[in-house]
């Protein structure tokens, strides 16, 4: 669903016309008074479009040398609601307000329309009156409500990101778009005897981990806990007792400095690495996401607006078929590097493996999921096969077909969805990224394909804070209002879900 | 093997605890997408073996817990995620021998796969353990 | 950190955070209560405890900043629950730029039964830990506002307590864990001058018990 904004003219009248009676039926603005309203100097108006079609439209009001403005109007067509629409129209108006100089801006909203106030609040609305029985003929109240905007023109807040997801305690610092700190404790080597991450080990090693790594965080920024102007913590997905502990300590932190709190999904923190990176994230871009615990393949059309998932692994994700294999090779934990280290000598054409959810039966409702369970059997019955008739075979040359395998399935539904939704741009994220032949093939077939590969530096792929902040910045420049204390660590949080 | 964990998860209510059982492959975690469909769980239902645990959300219903036990070696460990087993409804792959000291009711779900490799068949064997399974059919 | 000016001591502002079963948090003024929250549930830890803490700062009318001492309750519990309240604890304690102490979750019982009875004799605390098991101590009174363990904190089989104590010998309660009771204790260790009152590590009383794991067959 791609959404176009533009300023709308008098020659939209009828379209909006149609959704304007539509939407507000006995409030619904006259002709007249919409056609005057459109062509006034003082005011601007936006669409919002899909396929050249009027889905929504927005329009805000002020008078030159005012340092206020007004939003007069806001609509969404019926069956479009629920998809961002709204908030990309807020997001317009909002900065057009900040560009004219407001400094407030004010709006009323009906009492009894709660989808609406829930927008205005994530904007930083707050109720400051009520108008009473002000829409008539139903008698409904009116609540005026205001939001500043010297709160949102904090070009470049300072943030400090929480993450404890997995094994990985991560606390970075950013500046707006760049990062100040980036510090990361792994207790990865405390689970390399247990074949993969052990969540209590893991957890028990966050709490120990997060009172230094802030420390060195703070130091290395060369910032206190002052200069911070708000706190981000990832919320989800991940590990359930692992999210707790950051969840905890990030609320205890909020609380103790007054700094408000912005609950980040981890995910679209991944995504969010690249602005770190680059210092913005070209968007529309298809993001493919591969970690021990992660395989999804998303495509980002406005990171705080419009993530959409597209596919995801239906059993293991990647990483973790990499950890499963490695053992069957008798190799060690993590899998990956172990698995790169003995390929290097293997033919990857030597053993032909099954690429998951590959084929035709699978395009209709698996098109852009990923299934590494198939692969992993087929290795491990082949090792068995050979070991039961005590042939010989080759560790690696198996390692390095079955990473083919991986790589390959990988990369083809990346470059699939960078086709069909004609989105020239692919960004790589989570831990798997450090796999040398994952970025090789990526760079071929991005090429190959006219696709602009992006591939974050590693220390902002595999977990950290400093994505996370990256996100809490994104969404203070947004002006969106901060979380409140009460939201819960989830280990399944949709992508769907940016802030919490 | 997804529809009969469609089919499964009708009977299901907080409290309910069942173990897959069942080698590399056989399905386990099909059988078990399934009934997370059947369950209407938020969340897309996959391989929890990396987490252990993953717990899905039902509006307003006992949540869904999937549990790979396959890196676990002990009861306790199982025990050490804390899952509120009597509030939710627990399915755990590779769980035969860990879950005796959670519940006196179970349902054990077998999977066998061919191995000769000649087809792609499974046998699914599910058996109640408990007073909660008596006369249950499905 | 704040130095203690010997003015600043006579207003002394502790919050208190305990996790291992509920979500209980308190404000203290020289060691006596002016807010506190107890939920009892045992899972919604952290949810609550960001607004919890906002709660009891709101209740007594005190600044974050005027907090001067931070008293974890260290366990045991079951360690999900807790680790929330101790996570919570140390980057709290960090933002007010407070000291950090730990107290056992179980000497917060002792000290709330020993009020309730004074005089009483020993006494045996138990807490659920799950696995059909208990965590428990026991003590022989307060002295100087300080519960004085003989045993423990330990975890068994409730059964397999007797083996080990005079069973008959010791009252029990129904009473459970308080964040005010625990800043009580932490404010008279302060005055006793009681030596490891900062270690704040948490009591787990068992290891993580992952155990290596062999790989699984594939065929058959």
């Amino acid at each position: 669903m791609a959404i176009e904004i533009r300023q709308a003219t008098v020659l939209d009248l009828p379209e909006i016309m149609n959704l304007e009676t539509a939407s507000f039926a006995k409030d619904a603005w006259p002709e007249e008074t919409f056609k005057s309203e459109l062509a006034a100097k003082h005011t601007y108006y936006i669409l919002a479009l899909e396929d050249n079609l009027v889905v929504g439209y927005a329009g805000l009001s002020k008078l030159p040398g005012s340092d206020q403005a007004d939003i007069q109007t806001i609509a969404v067509r019926e069956d479009k609601r629920g998809l961002g629409i709204g908030k990309k129209l807020m997001d317009t108006l909002t900065l057009q307000a900040t560009e004219l100089g407001a400094k407030e801006i004010f709006l009323e909203v009906r009492a009894d329309n709660s989808i609406a106030q829930k927008l205005y609040k994530l904007f930083g609305f707050k109720q400051i009156g009520t108008r009473k029985k002000y829409y008539q003929p139903d008698g409904v109240d009116a609540f005026i409500m205001k939001t500043d905007m010297r709160l949102k023109t904090n070009k470049e807040p300072v943030v400090l990101g929480i993450e404890t997801s997995c094994d990985e305690t991560g606390v970075g610092i950013v500046r707006g778009n760049q990062v100040l700190a980036n510090i990361i404790s792994s207790s990865m080597d405390k689970h390399a005897i247990f074949g993969g991450v052990v969540p209590e080990i893991a957890a028990r090693a966050h709490l120990e981990a997060l009172t230094p790594v802030l420390d060195e965080a703070l130091e290395k920024a060369n910032l206190t806990l002052d200069d911070i102007d708000a706190i981000a913590v990832t919320n989800g997905p991940g590990l359930a007792g692992a999210l707790m502990v950051g969840v905890g300590a990030a609320k205890a932190l909020a609380v103790a400095t007054g700094k408000p709190i912005y609950a980040v999904n981890h995910l679209v923190g991944h995504v969010g690495a690249d602005i770190l990176d680059r210092g913005e994230l070209k968007t529309p871009t298809i993001a493919l996401l591969v970690s021990g615990g992660h395989t999804s393949l998303l495509v980002v059309r406005d990171l705080l607006n419009d993530v959409e998932l597209l596919g995801e692994t239906i059993d293991d994700a990647a990483g973790e078929a990499f950890d499963k294999v490695a053992r069957v090779l008798g190799l060690s934990y993590p899998g990956g590097p172990e698995i790169d280290r003995v390929a290097k000598d293997g033919n990857p054409n030597a053993i032909r493996f099954p690429r998951g959810l590959t084929l035709p039966k699978d395009m209709e409702k698996h098109r852009y999921d990923f299934s590494f369970s198939g692969l992993k059997t087929a290795v491990a019955r082949h090792v068995e096969l050979a070991e039961s008739k005590g042939e010989e075979f080759s560790i690696a040359d198996v390692a390095a077909s079955f990473r083919e395998a991986v790589v390959d399935v990988l990369i083809k539904k990346a470059v699939s969805a960078c086709k069909e939704f004609d989105v020239p741009r692919l960004l790589l994220g989570g831990g798997v990224v450090a796999n040398a032949r994952l970025r090789e093939v990526a760079k071929e077939q991005c090429e190959a394909n006219g696709i602009e590969l992006r591939i974050p530096p590693f220390s902002l792929c595999t977990d950290n804070g400093a994505m996370i902040a990256a996100i809490g910045a994104q969404l203070i420049m947004a002006g969106r209002a901060p979380s409140t204390l009460n939201f819960s660590a989830e280990s399944t949080l949709p992508v769907t879900t940016v802030q919490s | 093997m997804h529809l009969l964990g469609v089919k499964v998860s009708k009977v299901l209510k907080a409290g309910d605890l069942a173990i897959l059982i069942g080698p590399l492959g056989a399905g386990k975690t099909t059988f078990t997408r399934g009934v997370g469909e059947g369950l209407e769980v938020e969340g897309n239902v996959s391989s929890p073996t990396f987490v252990v645990a993953r717990t899905h959300k039902r509006d307003g219903n006992a949540p869904f817990v999937h549990v790979d036990a396959y890196r676990l070696g002990s009861p306790a460990e199982l025990d050490d995620l804390d899952i509120p087993f009597a509030s939710s409804i627990v399915f755990v792959e590779w769980g035969k021998g860990l879950t005796n000291d959670i519940s006196e009711n179970w349902l054990e779900v077998e999977i066998a796969r061919d191995t000769t490799g000649a087809t792609e068949d499974r046998q699914v064997k599910i058996t109640g353990f408990g007073a909660r399974w008596a006369g249950v059919s499905f | 950190m704040k130095t203690p000016a010997a003015s600043t001591r006579i207003a002394s502002y502790s919050l208190a955070i305990d996790t291992s079963a509920g979500t209980t948090v308190a404000v203290l003024s020289m060691g006596t209560v002016i807010a506190e929250v107890n939920y009892l549930e045992p899972m919604t830890h952290s949810e609550r405890i960001g607004s919890a803490i906002e709660k009891v700062l709101a209740d007594s009318g005190i600044q974050a900043n005027q907090i001067f001492t931070v008293v974890a309750g260290v366990g045991p519990g079951p360690f999900t629950g807790l680790r929330v309240g101790l996570a919570a604890a140390r980057y709290f304690a960090i933002g007010a730029q407070a000291e950090l102490v730990g107290v056992c979750s179980l000497d917060s019982i002792a000290l709330d039964f020993y009020l309730e009875n004074p005089g009483a004799g020993n006494l045996l605390v138990t807490t659920d830990a799950r696995r059909k098991e208990v965590f428990w101590a026991t003590y022989s009174g307060v002295v100087e506002g300080v519960p004085v363990r003989s045993h423990g904190p330990s975890v068994n089989k409730l059964e397999d307590i007797a083996e080990l104590i005079d069973v008959s010998s010791h009252a029990t309660t129904e009473l459970g864990v308080r964040a005010g009771a625990l800043g009580q204790i932490a404010f008279a260790q302060e005055l006793a001058g009681v030596a490891n009152r900062k270690d704040i590590t948490p009591i787990y009383l068992r290891e993580p018990d992952a155990v290596p794991s062999k790989g699984k067959k594939v065929s058959g």
